[in-house]
């Protein structure tokens, strides 16, 4: 066709009357659900309605440890509306156990067959005992409450360092410990770098049990088509595929029978990510009773049974020089767990043995970790996943070194820093981190706070009878996990993409969304890779009859694996369309440019073909002289492996799970209230580092959200148990979540450094914000009250434990240092 | 949820009320504003054979100015006593400290009675009540009596009330020329203090009370301490008076016995001199937690059946449409709006009243639909999300704004958080930061870090106020 031709049916425009379309990517382009989500029009789990469905509701165990005698259900099946209650003997012999994320014993992990129902012992206060099956919910719940179960108590394991006492009492008398696995990376000459130190800081960092607590608890629900063989679950999951094989695989269904959709999520922060003991017990029973069955947790079963985190206590030694430099560290974690079970848990411990010692070089470690079982809700992933603690370690010694050598905070960190230059950088653990700029990001983060100019402003405050402080923190977060032997957790995903015969584009993911947005942004890659604006593209996540294997959403994986995967497959696409354009335009393809809808010459933009018009050729014109060249279909499937992941192991043995390193420092500023211990953070401002920004808005959000959980950790939530291993805090009244006054105001600055390792820099969002906050907000309160030598490891911050800190913190002499140098 | 059936009686006399109290037995349980009675019926703490609502009966909402005091319906919500000029004229303290309860959504639906009746030890009125000497009005069918506020509390949520009798009306003398201030330490906003404090002074007297403290509130006459002027060395003498009086303070998870002591003395050398205006109140701005029930209750459902009608037939206004329905009484209204009438746009994400998904606008300010009972709406409007757009389109300026400014997430909080936005700025259309942050203090969100939220709120207003809606994302 000649060029004149090709003008006349597709138009031109004059030279500089056409907008040059922007790029989607780096765009603050609007969440592309919000406006549904905003008019209150999300489907959520619990949204749904089917006819003749039924209400499940859990007996769940009220002591911490015991032997179940026995399980009498006559008084809740006498119950009008009942329709049937299980137990755990009949799931023992219908189901198979929960399966594990992965094969345990390659790292010499403990494993436990966790099924849908305790049979014979419970372990934690909540684990589900018995189901019930009603007409309505308020029966369910009524009918549960009548449920007789007789218990015979066991001797409760409710601490860590106790529960590796040799005479504790066993969670698993097979396992002959309580210790889920022993693990001890040694790297350089730790006794050495000892001898050789200027001084040594030492103390015992203590993070609380917290937990996601996502504004929407879990919900599942269930049909099964008997003559079909049909079993749908709709579920608030983060991982649709891989829990569609588990369901299968429990209640022994072809997997190809079960459909497993993801409803809009109300949040996950990686609670959302395993199997939980519901998920099946629910499958089970809509088959078993060949009706739909809804299953809506309960807040109070969320803080109970919903997965807790974090409760770690870091013994750590750290020896350096007088110029700041930290030579040496030793640490030895140990982390209660709460009880075994199949959630993606206990591991949060080892990556904080992974990610020990963050963004310095610090040539000699031994890393001790012990992750120990105790009567308590089993740990599950949540946002952070261990990273947290690691960099609060770091933090909280890099300030002590600070203290110790008289060197600022900021100088004593930028002295330790890993180069931008020495990246990719291999850290003691055996990880590769990709890239960063770490000193980049802290003259930033001095910038945007204001570090120079605040001791004026903390002045002017001290003159007004008010105490604040400036505290910096720091924080590496490993993204893009990938285990061995794992179906669950590996670091690959797939993307298909799709034109349609009017040229709108439709992805679909193996990746998902819990909530956080990244479907806006796999759209903009996706719009951008194409040439298309964003509004022609839709995603579509989560239904594993409709979208390609994948593993859905944690560590921050979305937009590093899905992302990629969709450029991947929407760049074949393109290949396929700009074929068939140069043919038509009689240039060579790549000489072609495609925007915002319109095809053109490089070298002649003015000269264009509607995106669309090229599409309807490959469609309409199978065999015509444009298209006949390329395969039929404007349809591919891809998947993207990420290559920094290393696990066979590197000559010292040690393998790499994370390829993904993002990175923040935070400046947070605070008053304090010496007389209360009551705490007011005034600004919080951070520099992150996630690689190539897709979207800044939802990045910035994203990260928002992480520093409001952050705070939420530092200062305001601590699940509770007593010595009985009695849960105290099943209530929002109890468990206090931050509002929006606990909350200041947020001020993001973004670094940004290429992963080389992906096609479009992309490094992962997700988790940011959490880990950082924490050190700053100790380092803050510190600088607010100089005079005191108050060191703070304990969290969280809560006023008394605070207005107990500064009751005991010794008053400085204006010559002391550090308690613990000892040059 | 509620899983224990139970009778619902919502009279429109006193008198009726007065009657089914004294002749419908045991274990009744009174609803007026319900913020806390909700809540421990939804944790199964308390399971009462009945409900008595007063929420139906005309007139119970006012503050009248009698001579040298203002008399306060007992059914006068915490937001009308926060504006109202009376009170800001003759006790503003007390007005203060209703800024301090809950959220805005509880200060709507809250009333001044019900959370005398309750008694929480931590409660935001009961220093103030006792520390300006108000008297509190009860009635039963014997006839009507007043008792002291200070008499009135006493023990651990009891109170002088005898069986048959409600509170009626709250008499709060005026201030005249003595000054008065209330403050608390709290961990969370919205929470139960941990101490609160009241203070009221002249001249000649000086008066204190402290909340959190003890089972009651702990009123103690400190003339002599101040009688040469609120100073340092006598607000120390005050703090140690303080201490030594609060030996019985109560350890829970918040604080310890000796640190609400510690606290207590702080707290009313703080209430003294802001009082004697040394110190600017600082409205609602310190941290707090609250005092509450555990989940983990063992408590049966009661083994007989009850004797009454166990539904009750209601006729509501629901986004504009009149409906009739009858509802089973454990119903809280986000169940009658989510799976009676299908809109699921209001989401529930405690069920106890903290976190505001479930926020709706009852005749016309916001509630938290899972701590109101179906039944107790009778003849009320309802406003839900649903009513804000009749398509994608055609957003509200206010979640134009949302979608503008990233203000949402995964958007569970989000039609909760809306409707308390609706409602900030239709009470203050110009708010300052730190007022909409206090504004949609009822609503968590675990996503969004809140600044967005804040950002989305504070354009909208500018918008409106200039007079044109924002522009579409």
């Amino acid at each position: 066709m000649a060029t004149e031709q090709l003008h006349a049916t597709a138009g031109s425009v004059a030279p500089g009357d056409a907008p040059e379309p922007r790029p989607a990517m780096g765009s603050r382009v609007p969440g592309l659900n919000s406006r549904v989500l905003v008019v209150g029009r999300g489907t959520y789990v619990g949204d749904l309605s089917l006819p003749g469905m039924l209400h499940m509701a859990l007996v769940r165990s009220i002591y911490a440890h015991a032997l179940v005698k026995s399980v009498d259900a006559s008084a809740a099946q006498a119950l009008a509306g009942v329709v049937c209650v299980v137990a755990g003997d009949e799931i023992r012999q219908n189901t198979k156990p929960i399966p594990q994320a992965y094969t345990k014993a390659g790292i010499g992990a403990h494993a436990y067959d966790w099924y849908a129902l305790a049979h014979d012992r419970v372990r934690y206060v909540g684990e589900a005992v018995a189901a019930v099956v009603a007409e309505d919910k308020y029966t369910a719940r009524k009918a549960a409450e009548l449920v007789e179960v007789e218990y015979e108590e066991l001797p409760v394991v409710s601490d860590a360092e106790r529960g590796m006492a040799p005479d504790a009492p066993l969670i698993e008398p097979a396992w002959g410990t309580n210790v889920v696995m022993q693990r001890t990376t040694e790297v350089g000459d730790v006794a050495g770098a000892f001898a050789a130190a200027d001084g040594v800081v030492s103390g015992c960092l203590s993070t609380q049990r917290y937990s996601a607590s996502p504004m929407e608890p879990r919900g599942y629900a269930a049909v099964y088509d008997a003559f079909r063989d049909q079993l749908t679950l709709w579920a608030s999951t983060q991982c649709p595929h891989p829990l569609r094989h588990y369901i299968a695989n429990i209640i022994g269904i072809d997997e190809s029978r079960v459909r497993v959709i993801q409803a809009n999520v109300g949040g996950a922060f990686g609670s959302k990510i395993p199997t939980y003991q519901e998920e099946p017990l629910v499958a089970y029973l809509a088959r078993k009773l060949k009706r739909p069955i809804k299953w809506i947790e309960e807040r109070s079963e969320n803080l109970l049974t919903g997965g807790h985190a974090r409760e770690q206590k870091v013994h750590f030694e750290a020896a350096y020089k007088r110029d700041g430099q930290v030579i040496g560290l030793k640490a030895r974690i140990v982390a209660d767990v709460g009880a075994p079970s199949a959630l993606a848990g206990w591991e949060m411990s080892l990556v904080t043995n992974f990610c020990i010692p963050t963004v310095y070089k610090i040539p000699n470690c031994r890393i001790e970790l012990f992750p120990v079982a105790t009567n308590k809700c089993p740990w599950n992933a949540y946002r952070g996943y261990g990273k947290e603690t690691a960099s609060f370690l770091m933090d909280r010694i890099m300030d002590d070194v600070a203290r110790a050598t008289g060197i600022d905070r900021a100088a004593v960190r930028m002295r330790n820093y890993i180069q931008p230059h020495e990246f990719p950088y291999q850290q003691v653990s055996g990880v590769i981190l990709d890239s960063g700029n770490y000193p980049g990001a802290m003259r930033k983060l001095l910038d945007l706070v204001g570090y120079a100019e605040f001791p004026k402003l903390q002045a002017e405050a001290r003159a007004e009878g008010r105490r604040i402080g400036l505290g910096l923190g720091q924080e590496l977060v490993a993204e893009g996990c990938s285990l061995p032997t794992s179906l669950l957790i590996a670091g690959y995903d797939g993307a298909t993409v799709r034109v349609n015969p009017s040229g709108q584009v439709t992805v679909l993911t193996g990746v998902t969304s819990p909530g956080s947005g990244n479907e806006t942004a796999i759209a903009q890659v996706a719009a951008d890779t194409l040439g298309v604006e964003v509004d022609a593209v839709r995603v579509i996540q989560g239904d594993t009859e409709t979208c390609p294997w994948g593993l859905g959403n944690y560590s921050s994986r979305a937009v590093i694996m899905g992302g990629s995967a969709t450029y991947m497959a929407a760049g074949d696409l393109r290949e396929k369309i700009l074929k068939v354009a140069g043919h038509m335009f009689e240039v060579l393809p790549a000489d072609l440019e495609c925007r915002g809808g319109r095809i053109f010459p490089k070298d002649a933009p003015t000269r264009y073909l509607a995106f669309n018009e090229v599409v309807r050729t490959i469609y309409n014109d199978t065999f015509g002289v444009h298209a006949k060249e390329i395969e039929p279909g404007l349809e591919a499937t891809r998947y993207f492996r990420h290559p920094n992941i290393y696990q066979e192991g590197d000559p010292e043995g040690r393998s790499s799970a994370y390829p993904s390193w993002p990175n923040a420092v935070v400046g947070a500023i605070v008053e304090v209230d010496p007389a209360t211990g009551a705490l007011k953070l005034l600004r919080v401002c951070m520099v992150h580092d996630c690689g190539v920004v897709v979207n800044p808005m939802l990045a910035e959000g994203n990260v928002h959200g992480g520093i409001a959980q952050g705070i939420g950790g530092a200062i305001y939530e601590h699940l509770v148990y007593d010595e009985n291993g009695q849960f105290k805090t099943a209530t929002f009244m109890d468990y206090t979540l931050p509002t929006a006054v606990e909350i200041p105001p947020l001020e993001l600055a973004h670094q940004e450094t290429r992963s080389p390792f992906t096609p479009l820099g992309t490094k992962g969002v997700g988790e940011s914000g959490v880990a950082a906050i924490l050190g700053a907000i100790c380092s803050a309160v510190e600088n607010a009250l100089p005079e005191l030598d108050l060191r703070l490891l304990e969290m969280p911050l809560s006023p008394e434990r605070l207005w107990r800190a500064i009751q005991d913190a010794p008053r400085k002499r204006a010559d002391d240092g550090a308690g613990s140098a000892r040059s | 949820m509620i899983i224990q059936e139970f009778e619902f009686r919502a009279p429109d006399k006193l008198g009726e009320a007065l009657a089914v109290l004294a002749e419908g037995g045991d274990d009744i349980k009174l609803l007026s504003g319900g913020m806390s009675l909700m809540p421990m019926m939804a944790l199964g703490l308390v399971r009462p054979r009945m409900v008595l609502s007063l929420n139906r009966i005309e007139g119970r909402g006012y503050v009248r100015d009698d001579r040298d005091a203002l008399r306060v319906g007992a059914g006068t919500r915490h937001y009308e006593i926060i504006r109202d000029p009376l009170i800001a004229r003759h006790c503003p303290l007390l007005a203060e400290a209703a800024s301090f309860i809950g959220d805005m959504q509880v200060r709507n639906r809250g009333t001044i009675g019900g959370s005398l009746a309750h008694a929480d030890p931590a409660a935001d009125y009961s220093p103030v009540l006792v520390t300006v000497g108000a008297r509190v009005v009860v009635r039963s069918r014997r006839g009507e009596r007043e008792i002291a506020a200070e008499k009135f509390f006493t023990g651990l949520m009891a109170t002088a009330l005898a069986r048959g009798e409600i509170v009626t009306e709250v008499v709060v003398p005026k201030l005249g020329a003595a000054r008065g201030a209330y403050t608390r330490l709290h961990r969370i906003e919205g929470n139960f203090a941990i101490v609160n404090a009241a203070a009221v002074l002249n001249d000649a007297n000086a008066r204190i009370a402290l909340g959190g403290a003890g089972p009651v509130p702990i009123a103690l006459d400190v003339s002599a301490e101040l009688s040469h002027g609120v100073t340092d060395d006598a607000l120390a003498a005050v703090g140690r008076r303080v201490r030594a009086a609060c030996g019985d303070a109560p350890a829970d998870l918040n604080a310890s016995a000796d640190y609400r002591r510690q606290m207590a003395a702080v707290y009313a050398e703080r209430a003294l001199a802001i009082a004697a205006g040394r110190t600017p109140a600082r409205h609602a701005a310190e941290m707090g937690r609250k005092a509450a029930a555990s989940a983990s209750t063992q408590n049966k459902p009661a083994a007989g059946t009850v004797g009454g009608a166990l539904r009750t037939a209601i006729a509501i206004a629901v986004n504009g449409q009149p409906r009739r329905l009858e509802a089973d009484n454990r119903m809280v209204l986000a169940d009658l709006l989510r799976d009676v009438l299908g809109l699921t746009g209001t989401h529930i994400g405690c069920g106890t009243g903290s976190c505001g998904a479930c926020t709706v606008m009852l005749d016309g300010r916001t509630v938290k639909s899972c701590s109101v009972l179906a039944a107790d709406v009778d003849g009320c409007a309802v406003e839900t999300i649903e009513s804000l757009a009749p398509d994608i389109q055609h957003l509200h300026p206010l979640q134009e704004s949302f979608v503008r400014n990233h203000g949402q997430q995964c958007g569970y909080c989000t039609p909760g958080m809306v409707m308390s936005a609706l409602q900030l700025l239709r009470d203050n259309p110009n708010p300052d930061e730190a007022a909409i942050r206090h504004g949609i203090s009822g609503n968590l969100c675990r996503c969004t870090g809140y600044q967005f939220i804040v950002n989305a709120i504070s354009d909208a207003a500018r918008a409106l106020a200039a007079g044109k809606p924002p522009p579409a994302a």
